[in-house]
């Protein structure tokens, strides 16, 4: 497992460092002062794993998860920020106070999943005002296009992020999401009920009641997929 | 009024045949005197002689006589001050007690005496009601001694000395017209009855209130018949009307005079009894009933008074003193009782005393009233009353006052608020005063006192307001001046509780804690040290006895401590540089706010910068105060006060407490730095 340490602290990544050398699983593949550096290191050596500090000069530990399109798996470690993270759905992540424990490390590292084969984008980081949410991405049902925007839907949320729905639709699985006209991609795991419009194409209503109305063309390529 | 020791006369009617005797032998009158004039008493005794010698015209008939020479025929009331003393002394024949004054004047006149013409009108219920009557007289000056007499040729009697400026004469007759013949503004009957009527309007109603009195009259059972019914029909009406004309006339007389009723012989004689149980008005059965029955009685009574007798009144008491003493236990007990129950009540001590002190003031301005009220009689429960109605107005307006200095803290802020207060006040206390005064005296309620002088009770009433509100600043004045300082001290103390907590800083603590640890294995002494600055801020923290001010060197050691602790984890992106003057060293400072500004620093200047700065804390004397200065990279905003930072703003509120306003903070931009300076004076 490839980790990446981001923390401004030299004394504070030493001591990860230290931690660390108990788990030979965990390869740490660099250090970054700041997210700048950060930025670069994940570009260049695509970690599976981030140790990333919330508080930093410059950029913020969010504020780099922002600028990520394929998010890595993530650990924050922080001083006094647990009110900070218990914002986020804590399903995609976990986090360490500083001084960090041993038995709580070996806990947060259980739960890190093995990378799959194909890099495909796996989870994204989504911010919209307060709340944060490092998203899976089976568990969106709806993409849908507001300009540069996408709007996602998933639970009871729908935020918006800053990246474009052609953009985001290179990176997604086409097995599972289908592009059911210009402006939506929906999640075919997520169909409930197929039916037929009035205008010939087809109605597609999802698991959660949220219908959408797909056009000729595509109606009759999602005939072939499901094999209707 | 007449006084009792001016009040002296003699009865001369025994002199009446040699009158008549001196009126035959000089039918033109008395001859003039010649010079020096002759003694006056013995000129008014022989005038009382001529006058009295005078024939009444008959009253049921129609005479002639001549007036201002030409003959003038009518009944005897037509003749009533038409004619001249010589005209009436010519004819022999008077038509009245105002002739004879004429004559008598006339008479003195011409012996060379300097006189004055006198006439007053009668007060009685009689007068008022029904006819006004009245009363001439001659005032006679006496050459040898310089002193007036006045003669009464209704009574041949003379009053001696006699002052000329007084009011009244007798106890019922109130002067209309005092001085020579030639000016007296009567000349016929009909101008009479307007003199007298003009003249009753004058007289004050305290005068009537004393000289009229009221009557309570008891029916004998003689008087009633089998039937139950009074024997005589006019009876009942008159005893409807009695009193009713004087309450009408808003008449309250000092004297009730208590009259019993009784039944006598079978004609209309009647006679009035004194006796020790009142009086007894014995009536025939065939009387009629009506003013004259009041007029007899009070002339009775008019009499009884000149001659200081006793009129046999029921006179109004004033409470007595065990009355008094009574109710001041009373009042105490209950003053004792409230103080000793106040916790049950839940009445503060300041409560207390505020309604202490109204009960005491105003109470006292109405036990003050209704004693002056009681001694004055004539005016009854309408002045308590009025006193009432204007004491609990005072209660209540000054409690509103109270109230509103309280609320809008008129005590603590300019003065003017306060001086403009106590004119509105006391004009609207004073203006509602003399609205009820005067509402119920058009009510006819006899509740008020008469509409006064409103400018007077104006005046009075802003000086108890003025006593009032001195009272008030001045009596509250310690207990504000102490919840002042209180408030201060709990304020301050609050406000340095507050920079105490916020100081232990969490995110401070862990990652220098997390620092340590690294260090632990790295450099061994370095985190020894460290952890000795970690316990000296966390001691210095921790402690809550504080003082307001500590030394500026302890101060120091613990930003020292805190920028040693800040060092190993900022490492080289940290550069501190101290420099505090030997003499600033000893200077009080407010205990963390140099600790404060220090952190604030290194939070926006240092922190958030990837290259990190140099930070700067330097301490000086600059004049007559201590300068501290905390510098950092970077820039900020101009500073606005009421946005900048919760700690900032903790210092700021803190050395306007502790400084009174003398000390300053201020957050500058100076060459791509932040600077913030408190300037702290060192003179008390």
């Amino acid at each position: 497992m490839r980790a990446l340490i981001v923390d401004d602290e030299r004394l504070a990544r030493l001591e990860l460092r230290r931690l660390l050398a108990a788990h030979p699983e965990v390869e740490i593949v660099g250090e970054a002062r700041d997210g700048t550096e950060a930025l670069e290191l994940i570009r260049k050596s695509s970690p599976d794993l981030l140790f990333l500090d919330i508080q930093m000069p410059g950029m913020t530990g969010f504020e780099l998860l922002e600028l990520l399109d394929d998010v890595p798996q993530v650990i924050f470690t922080t001083a006094y920020d647990q009110y900070a993270i218990q914002a986020f759905e804590v399903n995609a992540l976990d986090y360490l106070m500083k001084p960090v424990a041993t038995a709580r490390l070996a806990a947060a590292l259980a739960r890190v999943r093995p990378r799959s084969e194909t890099p495909r984008l796996e989870q994204v980081f989504v911010r919209d005002g307060d709340r944060c949410w490092i998203l899976r991405l089976p568990e969106i049902f709806l993409l849908e296009s507001e300009g540069n925007y996408t709007r996602l839907y998933f639970g009871d949320e729908r935020p918006l992020i800053r990246r474009s729905l052609n953009a985001l639709e290179a990176q997604l699985d086409p097995a599972v999401f289908f592009r059911a006209d210009r402006k939506q991609i929906l999640n075919l795991k997520w169909i409930e009920k197929v039916e037929v419009a009035v205008s010939g194409g087809l109605l597609v209503t999802l698991r959660g009641g949220r219908t959408v109305e797909m056009s000729r063309r595509q109606s009759n390529r999602l005939r072939e997929i499901l094999s209707l | 009024m007449v006084n009792q020791s001016q009040r002296s006369w003699n009865i001369v009617s025994r002199r009446r045949a040699a009158a008549l005797l001196a009126v035959l032998l000089w039918p033109g009158g008395v001859p003039r005197a010649a010079s020096p004039l002759p003694n006056v008493r013995k000129s008014i005794e022989d005038a009382f002689s001529t006058v009295s010698g005078l024939s009444r015209l008959p009253d049921d008939r129609v005479s002639t006589l001549l007036v201002g020479g030409k003959p003038l025929t009518g009944p005897p009331d037509d003749f009533s001050r038409r004619r001249t003393g010589a005209e009436i002394l010519q004819s022999g024949i008077t038509s009245g007690p105002g002739d004879n004054a004429i004559a008598l004047l006339h008479l003195l006149d011409k012996q060379g005496f300097e006189t004055r013409f006198i006439d007053a009108v009668r007060i009685s219920t009689k007068s008022l009601e029904d006819a006004a009557e009245g009363c001439a007289f001659v005032a006679v000056l006496d050459p040898q001694n310089n002193q007036w007499v006045l003669a009464d040729p209704a009574r041949s009697v003379y009053i001696w000395p006699f002052d000329l400026s007084s009011k009244t004469v007798y106890q019922n007759c109130w002067i209309g017209f005092r001085g020579p013949i030639a000016d007296y503004p009567v000349h016929d009957p009909a101008s009479l009855t307007k003199f007298y009527r003009d003249t009753l309007k004058t007289v004050p109603m305290d005068y009537l209130n004393h000289h009229l009195f009221r009557f309570q009259f008891t029916v004998d059972s003689s008087l009633i018949g089998p039937d139950g019914k009074y024997r005589n029909p006019h009876l009942e009406q008159f005893l409807g009307d009695n009193g009713n004309f004087l309450n009408s006339r808003g008449i309250r007389p000092v004297n009730e005079i208590p009259v019993r009723l009784v039944a006598g012989g079978p004609n209309g004689v009647f006679s009035v009894d004194e006796s020790d149980r009142g009086w007894v008005y014995t009536v025939g059965q065939e009387s009629t009933w009506g003013w004259w029955i009041v007029d007899v009685l009070e002339d009775r009574l008019n009499r009884n008074l000149e001659e200081n007798r006793s009129i046999h009144a029921i006179v109004p008491k004033a409470p007595s003193a065990a009355f008094w003493t009574g109710a001041g236990i009373l009042c105490a007990l209950l003053l004792g009782v409230l103080v000793w129950q106040r916790r049950r009540l839940a009445v503060q001590p300041s409560t207390l005393a505020y309604w202490g002190c109204q009960l005491l003031g105003w109470g006292g301005l109405l036990m003050l009233t209704i004693l002056a009220v009681l001694n004055q009689p004539g005016s009854d429960t309408g002045g308590i009353v009025y006193g009432s109605v204007y004491c609990l107005l005072g209660v209540a307006l000054t409690g509103l006052l109270r109230r509103e200095i309280r609320r809008r803290r008129w005590l603590s802020g300019p003065t003017w608020p306060m001086v403009a207060a106590v004119p509105v006040f006391g004009t609207v206390h004073a203006g509602a005063a003399e609205t009820y005064s005067v509402v119920v005296h058009a009510m006819g309620k006899g509740l008020g006192q008469n509409p006064g002088d409103a400018l007077k009770t104006w005046a009075v009433t802003l000086a108890f307001w003025t006593v009032w509100t001195v009272l008030y600043v001045l009596l509250t004045g310690p207990r504000r001046h102490r919840e002042a300082e209180v408030r201060l001290q709990l304020a301050l103390r609050e406000a340095e509780l507050r920079a105490l907590e916020a100081q232990i800083n969490p995110h401070f603590l862990f990652n220098c804690l997390n620092s340590i640890r690294a260090l632990v294995a790295e450099n061994p002494a370095q985190s020894q040290d460290m952890l000795t600055r970690l316990a000296n801020i966390l001691r210095y923290n921790l402690r809550r006895d504080v003082e307001h001010t500590v030394p500026l060197h302890s101060e120091v050691e613990i930003v020292s401590d805190y920028l040693a602790l800040e060092s190993a984890r900022f490492e080289d992106r940290l550069r501190v540089h101290i420099s505090i003057d030997p003499d600033a060293a000893p200077v009080p400072v407010p205990p963390m706010l140099l600790q404060t500004l220090v952190e604030n620093a290194l939070k926006h200047g240092i922190a958030p910068r990837a290259e990190g700065g140099d930070l700067s804390v330097r301490a000086a004397i600059v004049g007559d105060s201590m300068m501290m200065e905390v510098e950092n990279p970077g820039e900020i905003a101009e500073t606005d006060p009421t946005t900048t930072p919760l700690g900032l703003a903790n210092i700021r509120e803190r050395l306007r407490i502790l400084y009174n306003g003398r000390a300053s903070f201020e957050l500058k931009n100076r060459d791509g730095h932040v600077a913030a300076t408190v300037l702290i004076p060192m003179t008390a």
